[in-house]
């Protein structure tokens, strides 16, 4: 197994590692909007539900969660999942769902009370408020906290591994029995460090382009 | 009837009862300087006129036309189980709804408001004739300065602007163009009025107080309020600051404009004001022109007061 080898067989394991990160934030993102609306709904029982759920999500493992999808539906409704990228995939974005929300959650917490009641007094309606006031202000302040989560994500998902999904950290646990040769393993450091440079430098960017002015 | 006449103002955040039984007067063109310690309610009350806060009861005329009235004090819910003379503007009472997530802090403890969907677009219809300047000028500050100071008037064109496919007729598009373009340049006036000609972009970030406060007069401006209210405008002002806002404030007072100003600023209130109201524990304690107050006050708690304020730290 040459370094060359190693090389292809991890660009290919690449394919699940960045199509399961692409999609779960995909499907994460907005789903997060809609557990925090549910989190802050003013109805009790929605509210109650969204952070029930939030709590088990957060309260699990993520590994657990994987399991649980791929396995659950087969052993209790006798459905057994075939697809392991869509197990994977479904925990995934279910997760950070609930992770984005309590972000959400927490930008929107820290708005002023004022910047809503200037609007209010302006005689703008709650969605202008919100849209236009509200919104803008939050992503600025969530951008770090959302960058940490997302980098965090790149490296989750060698847990799919777990579910024989076939990424790099599989691939590399693989590679390792096969031939018998260990680096490989420590080798996909490198991998990881590169996806995650990259949305560091991509994060960097987008907090310097909401940087013209300070709240 | 005065220009502006509000009566029997009160309101109760749970037990505690701030407001109780407010009357003011005011005639077009005047200045109401509220002065009173802290906790008197004169927040609250100025709060309560634009709406912010919803008044347990409360009339309201404007031009002699009563545009506001709610009863719900408990005596009201009682003798209105078993009569229906509830008037048009009153029947937003005793409908669950809402506990906004931007109460005040000190009102969270209190029992959510109870306001219908009618009494809510009641006073969203009403709003207008109020501006509102605040302490802390609660500008926008992901916008620049022209932006915050068009943002709301724009909107409300586009609020009042055809629906559906006629929005978007050739006709609707200039008369669009041409409205945002006067809007943008009754912006600029006004910014030129309060000495900001220079500043129209910046952000909010790179003024300095006391241009973040004059932005936000321009911005209650525009929407051309029947009544301005300030709510300790320069309290969050070194001196300096303070007389450029409290200049601005008087030059408003040439052009006609009639204002409220909740104000520490006594030297302010004795030679802008045309009226004075003293406030102190939810009531009126002393009304009357600056001369009255000031220099022939009546309470003891006004006299008390206004030593207190006069008194130098060195006298402690």
């Amino acid at each position: 197994m040459s370094f060359a080898d190693v090389n292809i067989q991890f660009l290919e394991a690449a394919k699940y590692t960045l199509g399961l990160f692409f999609l779960t934030l995909l499907i994460a993102i907005p789903l997060g909007v809609v557990i925090c609306a549910c989190a802050m709904s003013r109805f009790r029982p929605v509210k109650w539900l969204a952070n029930t759920f939030i709590w088990i999500i957060r309260g699990t493992p993520l590994m657990l969660q994987v399991i649980v999808v791929m396995y659950g539906p087969g052993l209790i409704f006798d459905v057994p999942m075939k697809n392991r990228f869509l197990a994977a995939l479904i925990a995934f974005a279910i997760n950070y769902a609930a992770y984005f929300a309590e972000i959400y959650r927490g930008g929107i917490m820290a708005m002023p009370k004022g910047q809503y009641e200037a609007g209010k007094v302006l005689g703008m309606s709650k969605a202008s408020v919100n849209g236009l006031v509200i919104f803008p202000q939050v992503v600025k302040k969530i951008t770090p906290a959302m960058g940490n989560e997302v980098i965090t994500l790149v490296k989750d998902t060698s847990i799919a591994n777990i579910i024989a999904l076939p990424e790099i950290i599989l691939t590399a646990k693989n590679i390792v029995a096969t031939y018998a040769i260990i680096w490989p393993l420590f080798y996909t450091g490198v991998f990881y460090l590169l996806m995650s440079g990259v949305l560091t430098l991509f994060f960097k960017w987008l907090e310097k382009r909401t940087n013209y002015y300070k709240a | 009837m005065a220009f502006y006449q509000v009566n029997n103002v009160y309101k109760n955040f749970g037990d505690v009862k701030v407001l109780k039984g407010i009357n003011l007067e005011l005639d077009e063109g005047q200045v109401l300087a509220i002065i009173g310690s802290s906790g008197s309610g004169k927040t609250t009350l100025l709060r309560c006129l634009n709406f912010l806060e919803i008044p347990d009861k409360a009339d309201i005329y404007l031009k002699g036309e009563n545009i506001f009235s709610i009863d719900n004090t408990d005596s009201a819910a009682a003798s209105n189980a078993d009569e229906s003379n509830i008037s048009e503007v009153e029947n937003g009472k005793n409908i669950q709804t809402d506990s906004e997530k931007n109460q005040p802090t000190h009102a969270k403890k209190a029992k959510p408001e109870k306001i219908s969907k009618e009494m809510r677009k009641l006073i969203d219809s009403k709003r207008g004739h109020f501006g509102m300047v605040f302490q802390s000028f609660n500008l926008f500050p992901h916008f620049n300065v022209l932006k915050n100071v068009t943002l709301a008037a724009k909107l409300k064109y586009d609020a009042h602007a055809p629906k559906g496919f006629a929005r978007w007729s050739k006709e609707a598009k200039a008369a669009r163009k041409q409205a945002m373009q006067e809007i943008n340049e009754k912006a600029v006036a006004l910014l030129e009025r309060v000495g900001l000609g220079e500043k129209l972009n910046s952000y909010p970030c790179e003024l300095s107080g006391g241009q973040q406060q004059r932005v936000a007069i321009a911005r209650a401006l525009i929407l051309q309020p029947d009544i301005l209210c300030f709510d300790e405008p320069t309290s969050a002002l070194d001196p300096e600051l303070t007389r450029e806002v409290l200049k601005v404030i008087r030059d408003l007072k040439k052009d006609g404009h009639t204002m409220i100003v909740v104000t520490h600023e006594m030297q302010f209130a004795k030679k802008v004001a045309d009226k004075v109201i003293f406030m102190a524990d939810g009531i009126v304690e002393e009304e009357g022109t600056p001369q009255q107050v000031f220099e022939h006050p009546v309470s003891e708690k006004t006299k008390a007061f206004l030593a207190e304020s006069e008194k130098s730290i060195d006298e402690e």
